[in-house]
Formats: C-alpha cells, sequence, structure tokens
C-alpha cells in the first residue's frame, strides 16, 4: 500500500481536518485562503481516519433510535445549511430554493427506503453502494456527525 | 451486503480504495498515450453533446444550455472584460523601465500565440504556462512579478488571447519523457479525488457537465481553458486560470496548491492539450 500511496501524497490531500469549512459558492479571496492553508500530510490523515469512524460508528449503534418531531425541523436545517449538509446542491427537496440537478429529486423516501439504517448508510459514505458516485461520504469524511446524518434522516423520511 | 456492514468497517479502507479505484495513473503509468487519450476524451464529449458543435465546447457553461447562451450573446454586445482588455493592451505596448516589452519575451512579439501555451520547455524539464511565462519576462526585465489570482495578470493575459481568437489550440508534447510524465501527472491530479468533499475535477466537468451545482451550471472539462481568462458577475471581475483552480478547490473544501504549483502546470498542460484543435475563445464572460 505504502508503494502506491507514497507517489500520490504529494498531489492528493483527503484534508478532512484543520480547514475551516468554506461554504460553496461563497465568494472567497483566493489569496486569504492560500495563506491560511498548508498543506496536510495524506499519510497521517488516512492512518488516523478509521479509528475515530469507528468508534463514531458504534457510538451511533447505541444510540436511541426513538427521535423527538423537533429532529425532523432540525434535519431539515441541516440538510438545507450550505455549510452542513447543502444537499440542495444536488438535490430537489420540498422547501428549498435553488436547486442542483446533479442527483434525482429527494421524494417519497419512505417508500423507497423502509429502513432508516438505509438512509444513513447512503449519507455516511454513498460510495460504498456506487464508487463513482459525486455524493460526499458525509460521515466518512466528518462533514456530518451521526447526530446530524440522524437528524437529516428523520427529516428525510417526512418527503 | 447490509449497509450496517460497510458502515462499522466502512472507514477502515475506504479512503485507500477510492483512491485506487478512481485514479486511472495507477494502472496506467506505465504506458503513457496522450494521443489516445486526447481521441477518447473529446470523443467522450462529442458523444455525450451530440448536438454541441464541437467548436462551441470552448465557452463553458453556455455550451451546455441555449436559454443561458442566447443571454450571454446578448450580453457579448458590450462584454465586461472590455476594461480589462484595454487594460491589457495598454500594459502590453508600455515599455518597462530598462525599455524593454513583453514583445521581447514572446515568439511573434506575444501576438496570436495563446493557442500555444501551456508548453514544456524542455531546458527547465517542465510546463511553462502563459502566466508564468509573463511574471518571468517582468522579473528578467527587472519588474515585480504580478499576482497570479489578480486583474493586472487576468488583463495581460485577456489581451493576449483576444488576439489569439479563433486559432486552433496546439499543444505539443515533445519525445521527452518529462513531458509525458508532466502530462501523466496532471491527468491523474484531473482525475483524483480530494478533499473533505471527495471530489475530484472529473466529477464536476467530467461526469455532470449541463447539470446544476445549486444555481450554475458546470462547464465540459473540454475546452475549459479555451476561454481563460474569464469575467466572472460573481467576482465581480476578472480571474485568471490560476485563480479558477484554485477556487474550484477551496469551494470543494481541498486544499488548493499555490498558483502555478507544478501539479496545476500540469492540470494545465492536460486539459489544453486534450483540446488540441478547438479554438481560442477569450476572455470570457460568465454569469
Ligand atoms: C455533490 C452532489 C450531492 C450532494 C451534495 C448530495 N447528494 Fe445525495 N445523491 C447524489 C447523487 C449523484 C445521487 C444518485 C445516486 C448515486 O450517485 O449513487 C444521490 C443519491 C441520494 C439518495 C438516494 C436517492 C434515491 O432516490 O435513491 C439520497 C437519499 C440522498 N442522495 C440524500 C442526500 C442528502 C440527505 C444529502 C445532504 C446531506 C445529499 N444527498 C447530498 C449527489 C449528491
Ligand atoms: C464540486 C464541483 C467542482 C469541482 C470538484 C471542480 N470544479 Fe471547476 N467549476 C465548478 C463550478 C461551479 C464552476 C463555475 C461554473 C462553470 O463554468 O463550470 C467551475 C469552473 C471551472 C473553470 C472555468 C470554466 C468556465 O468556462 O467558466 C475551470 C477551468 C475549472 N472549473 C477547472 C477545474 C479544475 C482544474 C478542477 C480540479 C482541480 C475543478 N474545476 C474542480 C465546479 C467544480
Amino acid at each position: 500500500m505504502r508503494k502506491i500511496l507514497t507517489p500520490f501524497s504529494r498531489v492528493h490531500s483527503p484534508d478532512c481536518q484543520g480547514r475551516p469549512f468554506v461554504l460553496w459558492n461563497a465568494p472567497i479571496s483566493a489569496i486569504e485562503i492560500i495563506a491560511i492553508t498548508p498543506r496536510n500530510d495524506a499519510l497521517t490523515a488516512l492512518v488516523r481516519t478509521p479509528v475515530l469512524f469507528i468508534l463514531l460508528a458504534i457510538a451511533a449503534g447505541l444510540a436511541s433510535p426513538a427521535r423527538a418531531q423537533s429532529a425532523v425541523t432540525e434535519g431539515q436545517k441541516l440538510a438545507f445549511d450550505r455549510g452542513k449538509g447543502n444537499c440542495l446542491t444536488c438535490h430537489v427537496i420540498k422547501g428549498g430554493d435553488l436547486p442542483g440537478t446533479i442527483g434525482p429529486e429527494l421524494k417519497d423516501i419512505k417508500s423507497k427506503y423502509p429502513d432508516r439504517n438505509e438512509l444513513v448508510a447512503i449519507i455516511f459514505d454513498e460510495t460504498k453502494r456506487n464508487p463513482q458516485t459525486m455524493m460526499p461520504p458525509f460521515g466518512r469524511n466528518r462533514i456530518l456527525t451521526e447526530q446530524e446524518i440522524s437528524a437529516i434522516v428523520d427529516f428525510l423520511q417526512t418527503l | 451486503m447490509k449497509p450496517r456492514i460497510p458502515l462499522l468497517l466502512g472507514s477502515l479502507s475506504a479512503a485507500l480504495v477510492a483512491f485506487v479505484l478512481t485514479s486511472p495513473g495507477v494502472v496506467a503509468a506505465d504506458k503513457v498515450d496522450p494521443v489516445a487519450d486526447a481521441k477518447a476524451f473529446q470523443n467522450f464529449f462529442f458523444q455525450k453533446f451530440p448536438n454541441v458543435k464541437h467548436e462551441d465546447f470552448v465557452n463553458g457553461p453556455y455550451s451546455m444550455n441555449e436559454d443561458m447562451k442566447r443571454q450571454w450573446q446578448e450580453k457579448e454586445e458590450f462584454p465586461p472584460y472590455e476594461f480589462a482588455l484595454d487594460a491589457g493592451k495598454e500594459m502590453f505596448s508600455t515599455p518597462f523601465k530598462n525599455g524593454k516589452s513583453y514583445a521581447d519575451c514572446f515568439p511573434n512579439g506575444g501576438i496570436g500565440i495563446r493557442q500555444n501555451y501551456p508548453y514544456f520547455d524542455e531546458k527547465e524539464g517542465k510546463v511553462v504556462t502563459l502566466e508564468l511565462a509573463l511574471n518571468r519576462c517582468r522579473e528578467a526585465n527587472g519588474e515585480a512579478p504580478y499576482s497570479y489570482v489578480k486583474d493586472e495578470m487576468a488583463s495581460l493575459t485577456a489581451y493576449m488571447a483576444y488576439t489569439s481568437r479563433g486559432k486552433l489550440m496546439d499543444i505539443k508534447i515533445p519525445d521527452d519523457p518529462r513531458a509525458l510524465a508532466a502530462f501523466e501527472n496532471g491527468k491523474r491530479y484531473f482525475y483524483t479525488r480530494r478533499g473533505q468533499m471527495n471530489f475530484s475535477c472529473a466529477s464536476c466537468h467530467v461526469q455532470s457537465p449541463g447539470e446544476r451545482i445549486r444555481a450554475e451550471i458546470l462547464a465540459p472539462a473540454l475546452g475549459i481553458l479555451n476561454a481563460m481568462p474569464i469575467y466572472r458577475s460573481e467576482w465581480s471581475g476578472m480571474g485568471t486560470t490560476s485563480r479558477r483552480f484554485v477556487t474550484c478547490n477551496s469551494q470543494t473544501r481541498a486544499v488548493p496548491l499555490e498558483p502555478q504549483a507544478d501539479e496545476y502546470r500540469d492540470v494545465e498542460y492536460f486539459l489544453s492539450y486534450v483540446a488540441n484543435g478547438l479554438p481560442i475563445s477569450g476572455p470570457g464572460a460568465r454569469p
């Protein structure tokens, strides 16, 4: 593995950590960005990632499935928030403005995915189902926490 | 497989697997064939968009959407890059303090040569872009280099592109293993996923051209540099190729490189080479 990785670590930076969020479509000054972003060491990032995620995943498994109604509202907020799920970038979702067209419209979700774990898995890391997908691995790359994903799933189930 | 299982085991190897899968460079590193690559690249877009005239691919998002194209053509009557063009022309013809000028640094006095950039410099063993060549010209003549992402550089390249409009992109890859390596490296950079969002350049510009990402229509990768530099309303100003690369990286939460870093030079080499035969259309205007 190391052998394949070494030449890539220069060009490929899965920089999941230590970066201030840049909102999509937000006007940004290129200069500023360059100044504040030292390049990460890809190898370190890859090594550190798995342990944390397994812990997170286990913790989520233990959490209670019962969810308050307010989670739906919270989930919608997270799904629409440009700094969080930003799902509207790619999906038409009822109630959201300026949707993109990269993914399918999110509707009739409950009939398509009766098992909420399936939805959790899609949001956590859709590259598992489809390695070519454009959908970001929200859980794996820590864009969203387990709790946030869970709230978004509650919201999706109302669509 | 049940979704729960990958969820638990997923991260262990996901990052590694993902980029091995999405990095054609790993498998094909020993047989670099730019001619075949360019042909396949062009055919992919020609087949995916059979109704787009080949020379129209150089118009970015406008090639993908008729309504937008009409609005743009109306706007072209008073193009928003005009001020940059005027400034660029003025700058280009004003001598440096030592009496020389940009014209002295370039073939044909710098006129009508945009289609030959970037080129592979066999002395340096690296790709030289137009922006880089302009700053080297300044420095060789005792002037401070310009920022790669700001207006002065955009104005200069706007003027040089304008004098080359309609000329067909004509990038050469000399018979030099380092040139082939640069091409291959650019290709690998283009197809490698990176950043928190896990996008490669190809995710947006090969997999999804013509789709809307929020309100923006994604430009096709074919001919994507022919219109540079571009005026963008979102920037309320001009942007160089360097600026666009940095912006695409940072907006997808990937760590941008320094403008004119080797990888950016290589990706520009790759994207320009596969656009050979398509006309220069810069400077461009974008919504
Ligand atoms: C950059 C694009 C992008 C973003 C952002 C995105 N998705 Fe997706 N999504 C896709 C694509 C493309 C698919 C189609 C399936 C595939 O590619 O594997 C998809 C599929 C899905 C599906 C399955 C839909 C079906 O009908 O089978 C769900 C559910 C989903 N996404 C939810 C979300 C949620 C929730 C978010 C935000 C937290 C989100 N997506 C953000 C691109 C995206
Ligand atoms: C998640 C999406 C995304 C990714 C990943 C991405 N871009 Fe872009 N890119 C955009 C958007 C949005 C625009 C502005 C609309 C347009 O012109 O496509 C754009 C525009 C461009 C343009 C100008 C095209 C024009 O005619 O206006 C270039 C050149 C470009 N991108 C190159 C790259 C390169 C090189 C990479 C990888 C380092 C990359 N992009 C990665 C979304 C992306």
